[in-house]
């Protein structure tokens, strides 16, 4: 018997998939798809980390493999990483969904850049994707995203999702007291007793900003 | 007849930005068309002394580059309707600007308000290049420390060099009980070196550091002596003619001498 | 009683300490006297001084100073303290015996 193409293996962080390096990507998809159909039911409504070894992908190649995981199956897949991840970034996200109901379909990748550390003032970033922040974000400093702002810190100076317009977008901080928060072309800010200490996260409802604890 | 103020000291930390909110504050309970501009690219903090850092979104910078319009980046006061600000940029460098454009700027603020008050950065560098370029007056903030003086007599000298003129002086933080016993320099030693015209004396005031933390000028407080301070400064800026304030708390023979000194 | 023992007393208040240092600090920086400047003269002294006495270099002392006795006008005075190691002896044309 030939060796399989692709073979799916769960893992304590989420799911692995081998990829046949020697075959054409068209017999990849296939496989991938008929694997999935038949373990539909394994991958229901989970959320996960995807991580596809075995074979260097494209990004274009890799975003046709996510939205086969994605038609097949109903798996939520958090964080994705490729061969040689560790050199490449920034990486893909999906943007966890607002409120988590089936019917919900995803939403487009935002890609994601991810900073080990937190701004102080006069420090800005400004990306074409997501952003996430490992650690606080200070008065005086700025993130500006055309997609999502995630900050594993405090947000205290101004964050602004969806900078081109996209109003879908949120920005999330495990304590949120921003100087100023702009989501689209919204723009506010959060009056002191607003401000929460819980992880929380702001989105656009209408044409306003709403906070909601995580 | 709109006037270009830039306040500086060549040393930080002597009270510029809060001098620059608590003038531009008076100006406008007096009724003027105030506008105070932070030239403290990349270190702005005149936002956050006046209360308005959460409305910010344009900058003297996107100004400058014609990324938006001048009206769009005034920050209008919460307080006092003919007050406003232009904020600085907090994530550019001080080089973005030049001279010749901030005299452009200037020339167009001077055309929609009385005074225009330019808070300069600490420094002699380009930053000070940048917000004496458009000002027709200076006024040199300065404590009665040693270093604080004789930064700003460089800063008198640069003045002069640059053609501003009149530059007025404003002697913060002073301690009347200190004075008294020795301990502190008087207006009258400070005058006396740097040579040139009071604008005003203000007291070391707990008043402020309570309304900076609140984010509000103590101009408006009738109960903080550094308010009744600036409230004169403002009033001389306007021509009148304000005796300056008797900061000793004590009456007797101590007092009479210091009035004494202070005629001189 | 303050103001008279201000008056007569010889130690000086931290103001007027301040108000001297001030005014000394400010003939250096009026007068742009850098330490170039000082050690462009220094060594012209010298040059000119070598030609008659012998030197002791480690000692000298130049620098920037005030006149004494008019701390209400100060006037910028040089102040020079040059040991002298010994004399030359020189003939009549100005050489060394």
């Amino acid at each position: 018997m030939a060796k399989q193409p692709v073979i799916v293996k769960g893992q304590r962080n989420g799911i692995s998939i081998m990829l046949d390096e020697t075959v054409e990507f068209t017999e990849l998809e296939e496989a991938l798809r008929e694997k999935l159909a038949n373990a539909k039911k394994f991958f229901d409504g989970a959320n996960s980390a995807v991580a596809f070894k075995g074979r260097d992908l494209s990004e274009t190649e890799e975003r046709h493999l996510l939205d086969i995981i994605m038609a097949e199956t109903n798996l939520r897949v958090d964080f994705v990483e490729s061969s040689g991840t560790a050199t490449k970034a920034p990486q893909h996200i999906t943007p966890a969904p607002e409120e988590p109901t089936a019917t919900k379909t995803r939403q487009n990748i935002h890609e994601t850049a991810f900073y080990n550390s937190g701004l102080r003032s006069g420090q800005s970033i400004n990306f074409h994707g997501s952003v996430v922040i490992r650690g606080d974000v200070n008065p005086g400093s700025e993130v500006v995203a055309d997609g999502n702002v995630i900050i594993l810190g405090a947000l205290k100076g101004m964050a602004h999702a969806g900078a081109n317009g996209d109003e879908s977008c949120f920005v999330s901080a495990l304590t949120l007291r921003p100087t100023q928060l702009r989501i689209g072309k919204l723009i506010t800010y959060v009056p002191e007793q607003n401000t929460k200490n819980t992880p929380s996260y702001a989105y656009v409802r209408g044409d306003e900003v709403f906070i909601a604890a995580l | 007849m709109s006037e270009v103020y830039v306040i500086t000291s060549g040393k930080g930390g002597v009270g510029k930005t809060t001098t620059s909110a608590n003038i531009g504050a008076g100006l406008a309970i007096e009724g003027k068309r105030v506008v105070l501009v932070d030239a403290d690219i990349g270190l702005r903090n005149l936002d956050v002394v006046m209360g308005l850092e959460n409305r910010i979104v344009y900058d003297l910078i996107n100004v400058i580059e014609g990324s938006c319009r001048l009206k769009q980046a005034l920050i209008k006061d919460k307080r006092y309707p003919t007050l406003y600000l232009l904020p600085a940029a907090q994530t550019k460098d001080k080089d973005a600007v030049t001279p010749e454009q901030m005299k452009k700027l200037c020339e167009q603020l001077r055309e929609d308000f009385d005074y225009v008050l330019l808070d300069c950065p600490a420094g002699i560098e380009q930053g000070f290049k940048n917000a004496i370029a458009g000002a027709d007056k200076a006024i040199v903030v300065t404590t009665p420390e040693v270093s604080a003086v004789r930064d700003a007599d460089r800063i008198i000298g640069l003045l002069e060099a640059a053609e501003v003129r009149d530059p007025m002086l404003i002697l913060n933080r002073i301690r009347p009980d200190m004075v008294k016993r020795g301990d502190m320099m008087a207006l009258e030693d400070v005058t006396e070196i740097l040579a040139i015209d009071v604008l005003g004396v203000i007291p070391d005031d707990e008043s402020i550091v309570i309304a900076t933390n609140k984010g509000e000028p103590c101009v408006a407080d009738n109960n903080s002596q550094a308010g009744r301070a600036f409230r004169d400064i403002v009033k001389r800026m306007m021509g009148e003619t304000v005796p300056l304030m008797d900061l000793t708390i004590e009456s007797g023979i101590f007092n009479k001498i210091k009035k004494f000194f202070v005629r001189h | 009683m303050e103001w008279f023992t201000n008056l007569f007393s010889k130690n000086k208040k931290p103001a007027s300490i301040a108000k001297d240092r001030l005014k000394i600090v400010l003939m250096h920086d009026r007068v742009n006297c850098d330490t170039d400047l000082l050690e462009m003269i220094k060594n012209d002294i010298l040059m000119v001084l070598s030609k008659y006495v012998d030197i002791d270099t480690n000692e000298l002392d130049i620098q920037m100073s005030q006149a004494p006795g008019d701390s209400n006008n100060p006037v910028p005075v040089l102040l020079a303290n040059i040991p002298i190691k010994k004399m030359r002896k020189l003939n009549k044309d100005g050489q060394e015996a």
